[in-house]
């Protein structure tokens, strides 16, 4: 198992209650079945956690994984993930960053967390294991957490943490490593709160070796040139405003969707609220990147407002905030927008899930549903910045009516009563980013039905039109149906088309590869040679896709045994199917339930999935993964 | 000395540890990726805008490095 190239070939399994910390080498078969990272922690999420036992008990287990590719050189091999049963949904979650790539330099793949520890602990990882006292660091948010371990142990380790938002599990609760950059949704920050596990600092010496070093480096150098070389201009406009990029024409167009609790279409005046211009001028302090990327599409930014003004910030998805609080909220203005996501990353909690929360109260307060007396005095309204910021505190420490928001958008209505539920816009308990009345679009369907902290983002966006070569050479449809889906993807079903770019993404996420459009436009048969060349195991594009497919059976069958059928899938915010969105003169019908029915058999078939109940059927299940 | 014709502007690095990355591979015996094995360092340091940069001891000055990193935070001297 050592020989392979890519893989630390490792498993590190740590039970917090029992003490004990093990390591066993990944099987060989699980590699061939489900690629790694993503795939092999989804295994072993599927074999370990107890069915039936709530998100916050201590039989979840939390697992992270690095794929084969973290860790190399291949530009934006970075892609790292964790997962759990979330408390968000019940299901399955994910949530993924660029910034644990040191996994791989401790030696291992994946790291699987299992019990709760009995007093507030961290795990200090290096050429050893260890369990230590983190009393003196509950309570501390995650800056004042990193720092204090970068004080004790150095800052060569990285250092992923939760804020009091873990601690106090509120389900909006992110990972927070080295200060910035999260893991972001579903609620990963409350599974590691529940566990009483307050950080985790590693440090590597170790090595990951290649298989056939001069082709892995000459295919290096061709991923480079077709993600990197061949749209310099992209990359530019990219690393300059990074997911910015969304707020300014013509993109704001599929931009910003949702508004004050989708309750209207953003205006056309939003971005000039946030002038980009002072972004560049006054608030951009550099480029941040994910570990090997050359893109940088992340920034260092100077704080407008609050107790560390005038110091500095990196941050990993602006426009997150944006959607959060500027279109959620309506907070206006840099200055508490950036307030905003600095609280989020100290206390601990993911941008667009905590500002879809607040914004539902908001709604609430409005609609006079709750008062001042459920709020504790504070006066609720669409760009009450002060306010919002005082929920987020609320929020994150489980008090006030901070408490209930805390418990999510599944939850939180039912605590609240009084037909809140009304206004409670979400799937599943996660909050998505666009109006499904506005455009219905393959990423939006796949968010819709499959919401668990992941999404794919939409292939060819890279300023290049989707064309059937690229369907082909990129997704590896078969070329009959990228022809049919190219010239009429309505035709073809959107559903259908969903479950290519999500077999894709994937993909991505099992190898640890970031799947931003850029790195999109790299040709699936120069990933699988890179695999090939990397590990020296022999690989082509179809198999890379059939592991795929396959790690998206193994994360419904998990779903399907905790109960997940297709009246889940089918679930629509009352909102989106009983209210017409009339807004900045246009005006779109409620969406179908009908019709999203038939998208959602379009996509059961399309997988193979039972019909009925969504069940994966037996013949999938020659790959034995049960 | 060390890495003394490689001019270090901290306040352009971005923290991607491409220079670590292919220093280790490029340089290893064994061809392998390590950011132990890499003759340059990259910390988070705040007071010097987002990262530090440093050479270590071994710095064989070939320049791996320069080529590799994408935001003008290594420079010949
Ligand atoms: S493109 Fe952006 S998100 Fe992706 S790896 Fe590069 S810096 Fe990270
Ligand atoms: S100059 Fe060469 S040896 Fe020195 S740090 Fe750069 S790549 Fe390594
Ligand atoms: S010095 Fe350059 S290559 Fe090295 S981490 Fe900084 S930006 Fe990346």
């Amino acid at each position: 198992m050592g020989k392979l190239g890519g893989y630390a070939g490792e498993i590190l399994k740590v039970n917090l209650k029992e003490k004990e910390i093990c390591t066993e080498p990944i099987p060989l078969d699980w590699i061939s079945r489900f690629i790694g990272g993503l795939g092999i922690s989804f295994k072993l999420a599927y074999d370990n956690a107890c069915p039936g036992k709530d998100a916050l008990e201590p039989e979840n287990v939390l697992i992270f994984g690095a794929g084969p590719f973290v860790g190399t050189l291949i530009p934006g091999a970075c892609k790292t993930t964790v997962v759990a049963k979330t408390p968000v949904s019940g299901f399955l979650g994910i949530s993924g960053t660029g910034h644990l790539g040191m996994l791989k330099f401790i030696g291992y793949d994946n790291l699987m967390i299992t019990g709760k520890a009995d007093h507030p602990v961290y795990l200090k990882i290096d050429d050893n294991v260890e369990i230590c006292d983190a009393s003196d660091l509950w309570g501390k948010d995650t800056w004042e957490t990193t720092e204090a371990l970068w004080q004790k142990l150095g800052k060569q380790y990285v250092v992923a943490s939760i804020g009091p938002a873990g601690e106090n599990m509120a389900v909006q609760a992110s990972i927070i490593v080295n200060k910035y950059s999260a893991y972001a949704q579903s609620g990963m920050g409350a599974v590691m709160g529940s566990k009483n596990l307050k950080a985790i600092a590693i440090s590597g010496s170790k090595s990951i070796s290649v298989a056939d070093p001069e082709r892995f480096s000459e295919l290096m150098d061709k991923a480079y040139q077709q993600s990197i070389e061949n749209q310099k201009e992209v990359i530019n406009v990219f690393r300059e405003w990074g997911t910015l990029r969304a707020m300014g024409p013509p993109i704001s167009q599929f931009g910003p969707h949702e508004y004050k609790n989708y309750s209207e279409i953003v205006p056309p005046d939003l971005p000039y609220k946030f002038p980009l211009d002072r972004f560049m001028s006054e608030i951009k302090r550099g480029d941040i990147s994910c570990m090997g990327c050359p893109i940088g599409c992340k920034h260092l930014i100077r704080l407008l407002k609050g107790d560390r003004v005038g110091g500095s910030m990196a941050v990993s998805c602006l426009v997150g905030g944006f959607h959060g609080f500027a279109a959620h909220c309506a907070v206006e203005g840099w200055e508490d927008a950036i307030r905003c996501d600095e609280l989020c990353n100290r206390l601990g909690m993911d941008y667009l899930s905590a500002g879809a929360a607040i914004s539902f109260a908001i709604e609430l307060y409005r609609e006079k549903i709750i008062d001042k007396a459920d709020t504790d005095g504070l006066e609720l309204d669409w760009g009450a910045a002060k306010e919002v910021q005082e929920l987020l505190r609320q929020m994150a420490f489980g008090q006030g009516f901070g408490k209930i928001l805390g418990q999510g958008l599944s939850k939180g209505p039912q605590l609240i009563g009084k037909n809140s539920e009304k206004y409670a816009v979400h799937t599943r308990g996660h909050a998505i980013y666009y109006d499904p009345r506005r455009a219905m679009s393959p990423d939006l369907f796949s968010d819709m039905i499959n919401a668990s902290g992941d999404r794919f983002h939409a292939p060819g966006w890279a300023g290049k039109a989707m064309t059937k070569e690229f369907l082909i050479k990129h997704l590896g449809m078969p070329p009959d149906q990228a022809d049919h889906a190219v010239t009429d993807i309505k035709g073809y079903g959107l559903a259908r088309f969903a479950k290519w770019a999500e077999d894709n993404a994937t993909m991505f996420e099992c190898l640890g590869q970031c799947q931003m459009p850029m790195h999109q436009q790299v040709e699936l048969s120069v990933w699988a040679v890179l695999y090939e060349a990397l590990t020296g195991i022999k690989m082509n594009g179809e198999k890379l896709l059939q592991a795929a497919g396959r790690v998206w059976d193994i994360r419904r069958m998990f779903d399907f045994r905790e109960g997940r059928t297709r009246k889940d899938d089918s679930f629509i915010a009352r909102r989106f199917v009983s209210e017409r969105l009339v807004s900045n003169g246009e005006d779109h019908d409620p969406v179908s339930k009908e019709s999203f029915d038939a998208l959602l058999t379009e996509y059961y078939k399309e997988r193979g999935w039972d019909l009925t109940d969504g069940a994966v059927k037996q013949v999938n299940n020659d790959n034995g993964f049960v | 000395m060390a890495g003394s014709d490689i001019r270090i502007k901290a306040e352009n690095c971005s923290g991607c540890l491409r220079c670590s990355l292919a220093c280790s591979f490029y340089n290893t015996r064994d061809r392998v990726f390590s950011l132990a094995e890499a003759q340059i360092v990259v910390k988070p340091d705040e007071s010097n805008a987002w990262f530090n940069v440093e050479f270590r001891e071994d710095c064989i000055v070939c320049g791996i490095c320069v080529e590799h990193c994408d935001f003008g935070a290594l420079t010949w001297a």
